[in-house]
């Protein structure tokens, strides 16, 4: 009897055993290494590339006088030349970081005129949820663009 | 007969026992490894992000120009040793900075324009190859500094990517481009 008592409790206290290891072990497991610093670096990144594209030169001017002339005239190349100043770049910056299953959209919208939204890039880039953005301003005069780059992978 | 099955009894008891304690310890030890293993990628992740945030706005590469992050001078990247590295963020971290020029675009032309216009586009390319240094400054796009030891890649390490600005100080224009650094977890030494 005294012997059947200690081979239950032992039982117990393996089952117990068990359990409180799971959790632990389920818990441990289910921490994916380092996400919240993946997330900043997918904010640094977007974040860098649209300021970086809107300050780049081209034999068109900026990048941002390309933005601003859709809305204000003054393109110092065709607009279609223009245009792909702005694919090339992305294209060739996502190719060199490593990225070149990445698609992209950039979007412009004008914030105190009105006019019509802009877009380079593949405008499906936002109807799947998991894209990362960036969204920066563009003055000229006293008109203010806002301009918002998504990044998503394929 | 009695005795012998308690005996029995209690053998079973200590097997039980010894069986629950290794159980446990490896358990336990199992743990440590997957917790061990997560703050390891943590820790390398957080140092990664560190080094480019810290490369990103150091007075040191970036243009005065412009007063703002991610605008490196190409000037500075130049004159930038492995040992200037070492001595701002530390042993075994691989810094590389490459810059695109603008391709122009040769539609449109013919003849002897088109000759010349795909021979630039050859020059431009063939540039944006060359690693600089102070002899083909600024005839060049690249910047890496593996000549010593403390700056090469090694097999363990993470690398991370971000777009930047490039200010070409003898063109006075701005190009865009790419900063690579590498970081290894771990004490160096």
């Amino acid at each position: 009897m005294k012997g059947q008592t200690s081979m239950v409790a032992i039982l117990i206290s393996i089952v117990l055993l068990v359990f409180i290891m799971f959790f632990l072990f389920s818990t441990a497991l289910s921490e994916t290494p380092g996400e919240d610093t993946k997330a900043e670096y997918r904010n640094l990144y977007v974040t860098n590339m649209l300021i970086s594209l809107l300050n780049t030169d081209t034999e068109c001017g900026t990048v941002g006088d390309i933005v601003k002339a859709f809305y204000f005239g003054g393109y110092d190349c065709s607009q279609d030349e223009s245009n792909k100043k702005i694919g090339e770049l992305v294209n060739r910056t996502l190719l060199a970081t490593g990225n070149p299953d990445y698609v992209w959209l950039l979007e412009t919208r004008p914030e105190n005129f009105i006019s019509s939204e802009r877009q380079w890039g593949d405008s499906r880039v936002t109807d799947e949820p998991g894209f990362w953005d960036a969204t920066t301003f563009l003055s000229s005069g006293g008109n203010r663009i806002e301009v918002k780059l998504y990044i998503q992978t394929k | 007969m009695n005795g012998q099955i308690q005996i029995m009894e209690y053998m079973m008891l200590i097997l039980m026992i010894m069986f629950i304690t290794l159980f446990a310890l490896v358990l336990i030890f199992g743990f440590q490894f997957i917790t061990l293993g997560t703050s390891y990628s943590t820790e390398l992740e957080g140092k990664s992000m560190f080094m480019l945030q810290k490369m990103l706005s150091t007075n040191l590469l970036t243009s005065p120009a412009f007063q703002k992050v991610s605008v490196f001078e190409d000037a500075k990247l130049t004159v930038m040793t492995c040992d200037d590295i070492r001595d701002i963020f530390g042993e075994d971290v691989y810094v590389e900075i490459s810059a695109f020029h603008d391709i122009p675009s040769c539609e449109g032309l013919g003849g002897y324009e088109l000759y010349e216009c795909e021979s630039t586009v050859e020059d431009v390319l063939d540039s944006e190859k060359t690693v600089c240094t102070s002899s083909n400054y600024p005839e060049c796009s690249m910047w890496k500094y593996e000549e010593n030891d403390g700056c090469k890649k090694l097999p363990r390490m993470v690398y991370r990517s971000v777009p930047v600005n490039i200010y070409r100080k003898f063109s006075s224009t701005v190009s865009m481009g790419v900063l690579t650094i590498g970081v290894i977890g771990g004490d160096s030494e």
